[in-house]
């Protein structure tokens, strides 16, 4: 039973049905966390004595004939921004480390522990969510586990990371503006941005309270709607949605794309059959105003902080809050007018069609010395710019599941479906039918891979 | 180690006209001076560098809506 490789559903059947103990699946996550993490960067925390004691605690509860629950035995880990019992919410930033350690668990860490998951420890991430890169000066960048020259996307990268490499089946992050989504994308998994407001949020360190969400990355789809189901506390639905009006995004959306990206939309809207493109007016100004608020609310979040530590910030991130702090009202009134009418196109596109398609990045994961993309023609930073395509549709609250592009033995591209507001299931659907068509599915790394790094 | 950079306040705010972007980016780096934000030239020229990042996207949203508020319509 080569336990790397399981699914989260398999592995939970597995447990159930006791042909491997919850204590042997932990043994053997910890045994590839701690031969590979030293390469990929992705944990900062690993908790192998908790994890060890929670497997035994599951283990005995099936042995005495007590109910566990659907993600029994199966190994998870948060982005360093969810309050853990005992734990420093350090949120990527050191100079939260001498923070009280927080009492109690946040909801969404609970509920996959009363789901029986077992908690393995904290995820690297873009200090205070801000960034797209995961290039963090106090912890470190996270390599991509499909080549380790490159980025792992961010801010959720030591959480893409982690479910790419195989060290654990389901890590959960967050997502303002793409950080669930862009490092999805980079590293080829299913990564959520739920409806804005669906999933509890209590015990998350806030980076953009508007925007902000946060999302599971999986290699299966099968895997993120369990942990879905599980965080949103919603059953699996009894009927399924089988057929999808489709619409591909045209105009912001194709226009600096990767080839391989937009044919691979092309491809997807050829398996629903129909999928004319559209235009969704002022997206690229929504992605101006994303920008702009998230500078604006995320600096005002740090502004009294700043005032007297502003030196223990990354200077990349220090730099872009104070910028935020002191951005004119008028500008944010402006931004917030814009997204106001970009939310009126965008429903006017969602009720003609089920599902809208588009790409999730410009680009495959950009090479860690340069950190560069090109835009427009110009080469710009890939930290402030990998979420071109996703940063003005959250803007709009709806769910976005970033899903992985079939393409083994090349580097990873995402494509994001999106759906109305607590369509999730539909999202979900889509997915399987994709998967089923071969059309998406993860690929194991294979380029310049963990093992031959190290 | 810390450097003053002597960055100082107008008594009366400059008038800002929208399409002078080096002058606006002034006006916020001194407000950012002012709220005890910006005590290193380290941080100014970073600081100054996302300002006229987000003066640029602030030009596509101004734009925008000048488009939108338009009589043509």
């Amino acid at each position: 039973m080569n336990i790397e490789k399981m699914t989260a559903m398999e592995i939970g059947a597995a447990v159930h049905a006791k042909q491997v103990s919850a204590l042997r699946v932990v043994e053997a996550a910890l045994e590839t966390i701690h031969r590979n993490n030293h390469t990929l960067n992705a944990f900062t925390l690993v908790k192998d004595s908790s994890a060890r004691s929670c497997a035994a605690e599951i283990d005995s509860r099936l042995a005495n004939g007590l109910e566990v629950g659907p993600l029994a035995g199966v190994p998870f880990a948060a982005k360093d921004l969810f309050d853990v019992r005992d734990e420093v919410t350090s949120a990527g930033a050191k100079l939260r480390s001498s923070q009280p350690k927080a009492v109690y668990d946040a909801s969404a860490i609970a509920r996959m522990k009363a789901a029986g998951a077992i908690y393995l420890g904290r995820l690297n991430m873009d200090e205070f969510a801000y960034g797209f890169a995961t290039v963090n000066a106090h912890f470190g960048t996270t390599r991509n586990p499909h080549d380790v020259d490159r980025l792992a996307g961010g801010s959720s990268g030591g959480s893409a990371a982690a479910v790419a490499a195989g060290l654990v089946p389901i890590t959960l992050g967050s997502d303002t503006n793409g950080s669930v989504r862009v490092p999805a994308s980079l590293c080829g998994l299913f990564g959520l941005r739920p409806t804005h407001g669906l999933l509890p949020m209590d015990g998350v360190f806030p980076f953009v309270e508007q925007l902000d969400t946060i999302g599971p990355f999986t290699r299966t789809i099968e895997d993120l709607a369990a942990c879905f189901r599980v965080l949103a506390n919603t059953p699996k639905p009894k009927r399924k949605k089988t057929t999808f009006r489709v619409a591909r995004l045209d105009g912001w959306f194709r226009r600096n794309g990767h080839r391989d990206g937009n044919n691979g939309v092309d491809e997807i809207a050829a398996s629903f059959g129909k999928a004319p493109l559209i235009q969704l007016p002022f997206s690229e100004a929504a992605r101006s105003a994303a920008f702009l608020i998230t500078s604006k609310y995320g600096g005002l979040l740090h502004e009294e902080t700043l005032r007297t530590r502003a030196t223990e910030y990354d200077p990349a991130v220090r730099d872009r809050l104070i910028a935020g702090i002191a951005l004119s009202d008028h500008k944010v009134a402006a931004a917030k007018r814009i997204i106001e009418r970009y939310n009126q196109e965008l429903q006017r596109a969602l009720s003609k069609f089920d599902l809208l398609i588009a790409p999730t990045t410009p680009s495959t994961a950009p090479d860690i010395s340069e950190s560069l993309i090109e835009v427009d023609g110009k080469l710009v930073s890939a930290r402030a710019n990998l979420g071109l395509y996703t940063q003005p549709l959250s803007v709009a609250g709806v769910p976005i599941l970033s899903v992985p592009l079939k393409r083994p033995g090349k580097l990873p591209l995402g494509v994001q479906l999106i759906a109305n507001r607590g369509n999730e299931e539909h999202l979900f659907s889509a997915a399987e039918h994709l998967e089923r068509a071969d059309v998406i599915g993860f690929s194991a790394p294979a380029l310049k891979t963990v093992e031959a790094a190290t | 180690m810390k450097q003053a950079i002597g960055y100082q306040l107008s008594t009366t705010p400059p008038q800002v006209q929208e399409n002078q972007p080096s002058e606006v980016v002034a006006v916020e780096l001194a407000r950012a001076n002012a709220k005890g934000l910006i005590d290193t030239a380290d941080i100014l020229t970073g600081v100054e560098r996302n300002l006229v990042l987000l003066e640029q996207h602030f030009e596509i949203v101004a734009q925008t809506l000048a488009n939108l508020d338009s009589p043509a319509k």
